[in-house]
């Protein structure tokens, strides 16, 4: 089973399809889709003014 | 010894932000507390890696620590929450967690993230209400043993002790001395900790580190035993700048963490100071995402051991107060 889950994975239909079908909808319950970029930490998100 | 707690807590403080970055803050968001970028970022990965909710204990320490940016700022506090929940709710039925692909039970994900969580829900309480959330972890480590691998063994006892403490529960704390039992008995004849069969330095300094932690909550003198052997060992292979042949362990870890060094007043903290002040010994902002945050949170740790072990009054190096014999069960 493992095994054939790898051989997909390496397929570029297959690592695209385990990720967004199966893995996506099993493992997280939903679709991947489409976030943002960046949302990497800014120093203001902790001022204790805001 | 000379060494300088404060510019340790600085070196570590300056990936703070960096390490904040890999998480996701948004409270509306399914990922919130996910601080594997990987998998609620860019979506490469299918399964979030347990591991990068390590960060909750050094965000609780961030939390209770004198950083006037990080001490005492409800975000870090619900951030740390965030991460406590995201890896309560992503362990599997049993309690174990996975880091590369689902239902994979890592027996050193667990151990570390376990500890890692049960230490920050005792920092911050309200990031885990309920302690006994952490019930169905401590049995699956109860259950599991890995003593080829000192450094997991040594992760695992500290896990169950810390889930026994928070719980009560001290069947937890006697399966934590029955790890540390199982990992003694299998040290090389020179009393050395053992990696897949040969001793390693940076794996070493982590073992050290996590059985004087374990040391600080409940002394046992084989504990003390043990790493003064170890600790004569780093010394020899350690120069005086402070690097080492990483080539000479058996897992050629080219990084030392320093808890254990400092914790039991080892002059070697000195030589290590002087490397990372020279540049010359790897420190968190030289790693990867996935091994920063741990070395990150075991500089501040190891910054606030020392100032502890160096503030008036208090006299004993960790384990030096009436310890008790490996093998007495706590619950007798």
């Amino acid at each position: 089973m493992r095994l054939y889950l790898v051989t997909l994975g390496r397929s570029a239909w297959g690592a695209r399809w385990l990720r967004e079908r199966l893995l996506g909808t099993l493992v997280r319950g939903r679709r991947v889709k489409y976030v943002p970029s960046s949302r990497v930490f800014e120093p203001g998100e902790l001022d204790r003014r805001a | 010894m000379s060494f300088d707690s404060a510019a340790l807590r600085a070196d570590a403080l300056s990936q703070v932000p960096r390490i904040l970055g890999l998480g996701d803050r948004d409270a509306d968001s399914p990922a919130y507390g996910c601080f594997d970028r990987n998998y609620w970022q860019y979506r490469l990965h299918d399964v979030a890696n347990a591991r990068f909710q390590e960060v909750a204990l050094l965000l609780a320490r961030l939390f209770r620590g004198q950083d006037a940016r990080y001490a005492a700022h409800p975000k870090i506090a619900a951030w740390a929450g965030a991460a406590v929940r995201f890896w309560l709710n992503a362990r599997n039925r049993d309690g174990s967690v996975n880091e590369v692909y689902p239902h994979e039970r890592g027996f050193c994900a667990t151990s570390f993230s376990a500890w890692s969580v049960a230490e920050a829900v005792a920092l911050v309480p309200e990031a885990c209400p309920d302690p006994r959330e952490l019930v169905r972890t401590g049995e699956w480590l109860a259950r599991h043993d890995n003593v080829e691998v000192a450094n997991q063994q040594a992760a695992c006892a500290l896990a169950l002790l810390n889930i026994g403490l928070a719980t009560g529960e001290l069947r937890f704390c006697d399966e934590a001395k029955r790890k540390l039992l199982g990992l003694f008995n299998r040290l090389s004849p020179e009393g050395l900790l053992l990696e897949y069969g040969a001793p390693d330095l940076g794996y070493t300094s982590i073992t050290l580190g996590l059985l004087a932690r374990f040391n600080r909550k409940q002394p046992l003198e084989d504990i003390c035993r043990v790493a003064q052997v170890n600790l004569q060992w780093l010394d020899r292979l350690v120069s005086e700048d402070g690097t080492f042949d990483a080539a000479q362990g058996s897992r050629r870890t080219q990084y030392l963490y320093l808890y254990g060094v400092v914790a039991w007043k080892h002059p070697l903290a000195d030589r290590l100071q002087r490397g990372i002040e020279a540049g010359r010994v790897v420190t968190p902002g030289m790693l990867d995402d996935r091994y920063c945050i741990q070395l990150a949170t075991d500089y501040v740790e190891t910054a606030d051991v020392h100032d502890t072990l160096e503030a008036p009054g208090h006299a004993a190096v960790p384990g030096d107060a009436r310890p008790q014999r490996l093998g007495r069960p706590l619950a007798a």
